[in-house]
């Protein structure tokens, strides 16, 4: 991949997506109105772009009573560094810190305009069923499916939703070890 | 609409978008000249010209429309 490409679509920005209700066809009193048997998955993780996971991971430990594990993963493919912060209660989002590796990296003109908050992850059975289900909201694929070393090679995929939110979906794989919980 | 006035309108999409001058903007302007172009940025310029031109892209074309030249080329393609 180009220094170019790499930097324009890869990913870190994502839109809420919303769930259809479980409710049965009669309580919604249109049986023309069916559930939509999918769903977007699991809630995994949230993006928060620094300048350095060094100078920021302990900071954000403590303001998120947080756990940092020590592991700094480098992502060539995306051209970041990443770390998890894993919450005390297990209840509140994992929090992963994204650094830009060099100018061309995937982030670095997010981070020149302040970096932060930056995206939300979802675990999916399916990341290429994921990818129709976006297509069919017509939300925008900014990178097609690739292997995510902070993920063990399992397939992540990027997606803007038509209010400017980017998702970032993980495909779920059983046999591997994931970082995060 | 002849070509040059459509380039304009083109131009002028993309200069708001981006916060420029419309006339620093060339045919080989792109992600690499135009800090504001990056995946945020292509995803407001998409949409800024699928109202423009009432126009839909698709995810190739959104991959594939990275300078000034491919933008307008693919936009007279999608109205002819």
């Amino acid at each position: 991949m180009s220094g170019r490409s790499a930097r324009f679509f890869g990913g870190p920005y994502p839109s809420l997506v919303f769930v259809e209700s479980k409710a049965s066809q009669s309580d919604l009193g249109s049986p023309s109105r069916q559930a939509d048997p999918a769903s977007v998955g699991r809630f995994h993780h949230i993006g928060y772009v620094v300048s350095s996971i060094e100078g920021a991971v302990a900071g954000m430990a403590k303001s998120l009573e947080a756990d940092w594990d020590g592991a700094i993963i480098h992502d060539p493919l995306q051209t970041t560094r990443v770390a998890f912060l894993y919450p005390k209660i297990a209840a509140n989002p994992v929090i992963e810190l994204v650094e830009p590796v060099g100018p061309d990296s995937t982030v670095s003109r997010f981070l020149k305009r302040g970096g932060g908050l930056h995206h939300l992850c979802y675990e999916v059975d399916s990341v290429e069923q994921e990818l129709e289900r976006a297509r069919a909201r017509r939300d925008v694929i900014v990178r097609p499916p690739f292997p995510a070393a902070a993920f063990n090679q399992r397939k992540i995929a990027w997606v803007y939703t038509r209010t400017r939110l980017l998702i970032e979906y993980l495909e779920k794989d059983s046999n591997a070890r994931d970082v995060a919980p | 609409m002849n070509d040059i006035d459509f380039g304009e309108r083109v131009r002028a999409c993309m200069a708001k978008v981006f916060d420029i001058d419309p006339a620093l903007i060339t045919l080989e302007s792109s992600p690499e000249t135009i800090e504001a172009w990056d995946s945020l940025g292509h995803l407001n310029l998409i949409m800024a010209l699928e109202d423009e031109f009432g126009v839909n892209l698709s995810d190739d074309q959104f991959l594939s429309l990275t300078n000034f030249a491919a933008v307008v080329t693919a936009i007279q393609r999608q109205i002819k």
